[in-house]
């Protein structure tokens, strides 16, 4: 939908640009085709002599030594008229200079003059920008791919007119310069392995503004034309110097092969485009012999480069890395701010009152000094105010951290983290997605935000499996770059934090960089403190189940012992005591032998009992409790009662829960005899609707309840504790009131199943 | 003649229990079994007068199978021969409705006695047991419920449980509990010690003669 949109869009302005362009070149070449002609202002005033009041700089007559103030003899063969005042355009002008008088023609001016190579090289760098930006596999490429050769199409094809015919031609000529390092800058800025700092960056772009400056203020004030020519002419050479250096730096950085390839084809283009000028041009002339080739025809060389250029973008999709619109933004603020400051300039010259203030050079450097001052205030918020509203990346870095901390401090768990943090990320830095991936009891999770999702994790993992140490950015197979950041904790990879591009499509920022990093130091402890919990707690589980089997193993022992204790012992000892008694009937010293008989029998069934509780079997709980309870009083001497449910007994509860309950109240009274010392013990088993409770309370000594129960174990008390984990395990909760001096309460509630209803 | 099941997971014992009931001739064992389901199916096949029972049994317990038989075969009567002496199976058994309550080490003519006794309409109880010291009952309440009331006028008035489960519309084990509370409420080991005990409290009126 919107790609298609964007493709339509994008012909279009290429058309459009395309136009003006074919209008600009069809102006230059009308230009060239009309006859030649002089440019002077002319001053004939009614008393005194007729002079010139401003000559073009670099024309021809400013190069025969014409300047403003010089007396004129004739124009176009006749002395000045009044009507010649102003701006004079004609074939012939005789002037008298402080060295002799000069006779300038116009027919001379296009002598020597080759326009043919910027003709033909013109329109190739936009044929080419435009086949590119229609055809790169990545819009952004593209787009900046045309904006530069479109750019150098329009200074090639200002440059065919001579500044003699046309004095805008040479303004032109400055915006051109402007908008072809701009256009440099976007390119080459981003290209892969550069990594140059963003403010370094920045700067690139003030040496070609200030030349442009310098060429306008020419035109004010003449004698600032000799050093800015030069300028002229070394700026942009300056560039596909560094241009050059960059694309060798980026082939020697970059180890995928296809970029490699790519960049190859960049760098030979590069050189091969510079070096007929180079060397047939600028290194005579700087031995300080004549060029061995004119310069317009050394310059046909640089054809080849949006050859290589074109054939690299389109074939081997270099560069990677996307774009920044950013710049073009900054670089629009940066000549905003410089056209004030030579504006404010202008206007200070134009009042009589400022006349005094010479020489105006360093009126103006002083100007543009104490504007760039005071415009940096201006300028550095509209660049926040720009990259919030259009950019939407823009942060403080105090507050985000705080806010990321807060975040984190709030954090128990992963999955509540990884709903907040890794949102508030996407926002900060308008990123497509976040994730965090993390070691988690044997697998890989993962939580995320943004445009994450799930069918992602393979990749993203795989991605993260390389990076260990550092930070850093790794290509998908899809070709989007991802930043991933290992989390490290205590020497150990704990796991990573994966950052989707930016919604822009720019490289990370160092104020990112510095904020992932202070970020990452923090979510990895937390990450690891996670990770010890779920170990501590996966191994509790593992724990509390061995439990679980033991104390079932144990009953089952115990219950299989009692049965065969019961099964065959008793029943013989039984026997026995029949024939016994049967034989020893009123017999001397049988009935001693029977009582004795009789006790053995009597210890065999304490055994059994003792083992496995059979009443709770046949009987039920409420039964065997009662039992336990009558011997216990039997045995303590102390007056427990029960208060039960009767109903209770009928069928409602599992044989596990009758038993763990059974077991529970066991331990609670046992508990009571050997510690409270109390007098009176009262047992109280209730059912609620779905909870059991049984509730042991006694009037003995008490003792002061710690906070957390399992330091009851130091005191002694392992059976409460054992209690408390099986009754847990169950579902239930144990509940221990008691304070010195008041006797204690143990309670328990234990969930019914009801699995029957 | 007195026809009887022997029920009995032991071989040695019921082999006992056989060699004591042949002192009497009055006394036929017209079947004998080591588990529950048998017993039910030999009691329903046969219709003994009596049935001899142990508590533990494997498989189906002896209360279950008392439980059984007293819904589905009432005209059966039940004598419980255990080596258990807790009252909570005293009272449970005879809150399910059993007839007599014996010992295992009871002597022959203890046994012969009972099964006698029993035929004749008593209830029997192991003269060991009830020679015990009555354990005072543990509840923290002694006063009877209005539905433990209730149950135990129906028991009085000659009720079987599954008659009482239907008019109450509850479950016979419903009944058992309840019965089993009032006996340990009203100190009694047995039914008829209940309804006596009850009696003489006057919680339920004189026996009409």
């Amino acid at each position: 939908m919107p790609h298609a949109a964007q493709e339509r869009n994008r012909a279009r302005l290429i058309g459009l640009v395309s136009l003006v362009y074919a209008i600009v070149l069809a102006l230059s070449i009308v230009t060239l085709l009309l006859p030649p002609r002089l440019n002077l202002v002319v001053s004939v005033p009614t008393v005194g002599q007729p002079h010139v009041n401003w000559v073009m700089p670099g024309s021809l007559l400013w190069d025969r030594g014409i300047r403003s103030g010089n007396r004129i003899f004739a124009l176009d063969g006749h002395p000045p008229r009044r009507q010649d005042t102003g701006l004079w355009q004609g074939q012939q002008a005789v002037i008298q200079t402080g060295s002799g008088i000069v006779h300038g023609s116009a027919a001379a001016l296009r002598q020597g003059h080759d326009t043919w190579p910027l003709l033909v090289l013109s329109p190739w760098f936009l044929l080419l920008g435009a086949l590119v930006g229609l055809r790169a596999r990545r819009a952004v490429v593209g787009n900046a791919a045309f904006a530069l050769f479109a750019s150098t199409a329009y200074t090639l094809a200002l440059a065919v007119g001579p500044d003699d015919d046309q004095p805008l031609a040479a303004l032109a000529e400055v915006i051109g310069l402007i908008c072809f390092s701009l256009a440099f800058l976007r390119f080459f800025r981003v290209f892969p392995g550069t990594g140059t700092p963003v403010r370094a960056a920045r700067l690139l772009i003030v040496p070609a503004i200030a030349v442009a400056g310098l060429a306008v203020g020419a035109m004010v004030w003449p004698p600032l034309y000799e050093p800015t020519h030069a300028l002229r002419y070394v700026v942009p050479l300056v560039y596909l110097l560094m241009g050059a250096a960059l694309l060798v730096r980026g082939f020697i950085k970059t180890t995928d092969p296809d970029i490699r390839r790519g960049l190859r084809v960049l760098s030979g283009g590069t050189v091969a485009s510079i070096l007929p000028f180079a060397a047939f041009v600028l290194a005579p002339s700087v031995v300080g012999r004549s060029p061995l080739l004119a310069p317009e025809h050394a310059i046909l060389a640089l054809a080849i480069l949006p050859a290589s250029f074109a054939y690299a973008i389109l074939r081997h999709d270099v560069p990677r890395v996307p774009l920044m619109q950013r710049w073009l933004v900054h670089g629009v603020l940066w000549a905003g701010v410089l056209a004030l400051c030579a504006a404010i300039a202008f206007l200070l010259r134009a009042l009589p009152a400022t006349g005094l203030l010479t020489p105006d050079l360093w009126l103006t450097a002083i100007l543009l000094l104490a504007g760039g001052v005071a415009f940096r205030r201006l300028y550095d918020w509209l660049l926040r105010a720009i990259d919030r509203t259009i950019f939407k990346d823009s942060y403080d870095y105090r507050d985000s951290i705080q806010r990321l901390s807060q975040q984190l401090s709030l954090a128990g768990n992963l999955d509540a983290l990884g709903d907040s943090l890794p949102t508030t990320l996407c926002q900060l830095m308008n990123l497509d997605y976040v994730a965090i991936l993390s070691r988690h009891e044997g697998g890989m999770h993962a939580r995320g935000a943004g445009s994450y999702h799930r069918e992602m994790l393979p990749d993203l993992v795989e991605a993260a499996a390389s990076v260990e140490d550092a930070s850093r950015v790794v290509h998908l197979a899809n070709g989007d770059p991802l930043l991933i950041i290992p989390l490290r904790a205590q020497e150990s990879l704990v796991g990573h934090l994966c950052l989707g591009p930016r919604s822009s499509g720019e490289p990370f920022r160092p104020l990112d960089h510095d904020l992932l990093a202070t970020l990452s130091r923090h979510l990895s402890t937390l990450v690891r403190n996670i990770q010890l919990g779920d170990d501590l707690r996966h191994k509790l589980e593992t724990l509390n189940l061995l439990n679980d089997r033991l104390e079932h193993a144990r009953e089952v022992e115990r219950a299989r012992f009692s049965a065969d204790l019961h099964d065959e012992p008793l029943q013989t000892a039984l026997q026995l005591h029949r024939q016994l008694s049967g034989i020893l009937d009123g017999a001397n010293g049988g009935a001693a032998t029977v009582a004795l008989s009789r006790a053995h029998l009597e210890q065999l069934r304490t055994i059994c009992n003792r083992m496995r509780p059979v009443a709770l079997d046949d009987l039920g709980l409420y039964p065997a409790l009662e039992q336990f309870i009558l011997d216990s009083r039997e045995r303590s001497g102390v007056a427990i009662v029960l208060d039960a449910d009767g109903e209770l007994t009928d069928g409602e509860v599992s044989p596990e829960i009758e038993l763990t309950l059974y077991r529970a109240a066991q331990e609670a009274l046992n508990n009571c005899l050997r510690h409270a010392n109390a007098s009176e013990i009262r047992v109280d088993l209730h059912s609620s609707r779905d909870v059991l409770r049984l509730r042991v309370t006694d009037n003995g000594v008490g003792f002061s309840v710690p906070d957390r129960l399992d330091t009851l174990t130091a005191h002694g008390h392992l059976g409460l504790v054992g209690l408390r984990y099986r009754i847990e395990r169950e579902g239930g909760r144990l509940t221990i009131a008691s304070r010195p001096g008041g006797g204690t309460v143990i309670q328990l509630d234990l969930p019914c199943a009801e699995e029957d209803t | 003649m007195i026809r009887v099941i022997l029920v009995d997971d032991h071989r040695l014992l019921r082999q006992g229990t056989r060699a004591l009931l042949a002192e009497a001739p009055d006394i036929e064992i017209v079947a004998e079994t080591h588990e529950g389901e048998e017993a039910l199916a030999l009691a329903r096949r046969l219709h003994p007068d009596m049935v001899l029972l142990d508590i533990r049994l494997p498989g189906l317990s002896g209360i279950d199978v008392a439980r059984v038989m007293r819904q589905d075969l009432p005209e059966i009567r039940i004598l419980i021969l255990t080596g258990y002496h807790h009252e909570q199976y005293v009272r449970a058994l005879f809150a399910i409705g059993v007839h007599g309550y014996l010992l295992k080490d009871a002597s022959g003519p203890e046994l012969i006695k009972a099964v006698r006794n029993i035929q004749g309409g008593e209830q029997v109880l192991s003269p060991e047991i009830a020679a015990q010291k009555l354990q005072s009952s543990v509840l923290a309440s002694t006063r009877l419920t209005y539905r433990e009331l209730e149950v135990l006028a129906l028991v009085s008035q000659g009720q079987a449980n599954k008659q009482i489960a239907q008019a109450l519309g509850v479950t016979t084990r419903t009944i058992e509990t309840h019965m089993s509370r009032v006996m340990s409420k009203l100190e009694a080991r047995s039914r008829v010690e209940a309804i006596n005990a009850a009696r003489e409290q006057g919680i339920l009126p004189p026996e009409e003669q």
